[in-house]
């Protein structure tokens, strides 16, 4: 067989690699919001339990990791699946950022360091988890509309973005130490687990 | 002779449409009902395109997804204006106004939802190579479609397991989490490498232009579907420019 020229460019075997850890991030990421999603005041804290859940097979993934654009491919793919669910455009466009972000950091450790697998995991989760902005000023569109066409009665209700400036800013740091959190987890599984059985 | 391979035309397995009709049918759903307000014209036509997924599903004789899908949109219209004056404000900003954000959602992903049940890998991939975009995306999205179902397959198999040997259940999530996702994940590794292995063998990566025998190609109700599209942007953007 040929080898290939530049060890650089991603092949096949790793295109194929990125496509089964996107799998299992898009199954585990929509079965959490949809389980978690309907509790009431647990569904603005999702971005962090989910991030915490995908920390064990993003950890593998990340260790797997040799070459530069794999994070990026997975995030595109994240958003473009965002977009077309009508969840925002914000998990496509910021999670492109913050996924550069993660690319430059694992690169910096030449992939081989797990702190800094752990760190670039938690910048991508806030990148993914960044349509909250979406939610967050729909809900607070709906609530001013509805106060408006209701009268004085309902004024009590009126909630604009500035009441709650803390919301969005709280989410976005609750989806970074989620992202932190589970990068620790997976991190522990991996030692215990798959190196163990020599899987890596 | 009307074989597989001469039919050119999509079928009710298509939904009657050509993948890239689909999706930019998917593409302007999703964008019009996020951005507008519901004010002015958009009150009209954000219910309009709401219908849209129904008459899909309805013409692809799905009556159960229909039905939940009506019933899921009339709770998102309903449950917030009963809900919104008994509950305080930050109850209402994190929770109800989340619900009637719904109401915005649900008719894109029953689109998406409809996109992949009559999509194949195949056709997909035909699709995407007409539309240029590069190999390095679109074959892991393949890849992506073709593994929901091992993992479901694979999951399956590990929590009947699991159950049998009386490990984890819902009183212990961590355990549950790890001996059910470590499990899985080895599963899905060894099958990647396998199918990995297959698939290059198979000259999957090979650097000439895809074939396929899909029917693929524009017909007069992809006509249909576009100038509806088109109709829903230009109204959109009368009411977002001069405010209708």
């Amino acid at each position: 067989m040929k080898k290939q020229k530049n060890t650089n460019t991603l092949n096949g075997k790793d295109l194929m690699t990125v496509g089964i850890f996107t799998a299992v991030y898009l199954v585990i990421y929509i079965l959490a919001s949809c389980v978690l999603g309907i509790i009431p005041i647990v569904s603005m804290l999702m971005s962090c339990f989910s991030s915490i859940i995908l920390g064990i097979p993003m950890m593998l993934y990340f260790s797997k990791i040799k070459k530069f654009g794999m994070v990026l491919i997975t995030y595109i793919v994240n958003g473009t699946v965002m977009v077309l669910l009508g969840l925002g455009v914000y998990s496509l466009t910021i999670g492109i950022i913050c996924a550069l972000i993660a690319e430059l950091i694992l690169r910096s450790g030449q992939y081989q360091s797990a702190n800094r697998a752990i760190l670039a995991f938690a910048i991508a989760c806030v990148g993914a988890n960044a349509n909250t902005i979406y939610w967050v000023t729909g809900s607070a569109q709906f609530l001013e509309r509805t106060a408006a066409s209701m009268g004085t009665d309902y004024m009590t209700t009126v909630v604009n973005y500035f009441s709650y400036p803390w919301v969005l800013p709280g989410v976005m740091l609750s989806a970074f130490a989620g992202g932190l959190l589970g990068g620790l987890l997976g991190k522990s599984v991996l030692k215990k687990h798959f190196i163990k059985s020599g899987l890596i | 002779m009307e074989t597989i391979l001469r039919n050119t035309r999509p079928t009710a397995r298509q939904m009657y449409l050509d993948p890239r009709t689909k999706i930019f049918l998917c593409l302007t759903v999703s964008f019009v009902m996020l951005a507008g307000d519901g004010m002015g014209t958009m009150r009209y036509v954000q219910p309009v395109l709401a219908i849209v997924p129904l008459v899909f599903l309805l013409l692809l004789k799905k009556p159960w997804i229909a039905v939940y899908y009506v019933g899921m949109y009339i709770i998102t219209t309903t449950l917030p204006y009963l809900l919104l004056p008994h509950l305080p404000s930050i109850v209402n900003f994190l929770f109800t106004g989340v619900i009637a954000v719904c109401t915005q959602a649900l008719p894109s992903m029953s689109m998406f939802c409809l996109l992949i049940l009559t999509t194949t890998v195949s056709e997909f991939m035909a699709a995407m190579d007409s539309l240029h975009i590069p190999k390095k995306l679109t074959v892991p999205i393949s890849i992506m479609f073709r593994f929901f179902p091992t993992i479901r397959e694979e999951y399956a198999a590990i929590r009947d397991a699991m159950k049998l040997r009386e490990v984890g259940s819902w009183r212990n999530p961590i355990e549950m989490l790890e001996y059910r996702l470590v499990p899985l994940l080895m599963g899905l590794v060894s099958i990647g490498n396998d199918l990995s292995a297959s698939a290059l063998t198979r000259g999957f990566h090979a650097p000439t232009r895809r074939t396929n025998v899909c029917p693929i190609g524009f017909h007069w109700q992809d006509a249909v579907a576009f100038i509806f599209c088109m109709v829903v942007i230009v109204i959109f953007s009368l009411s977002l420019l001069l405010g209708w």
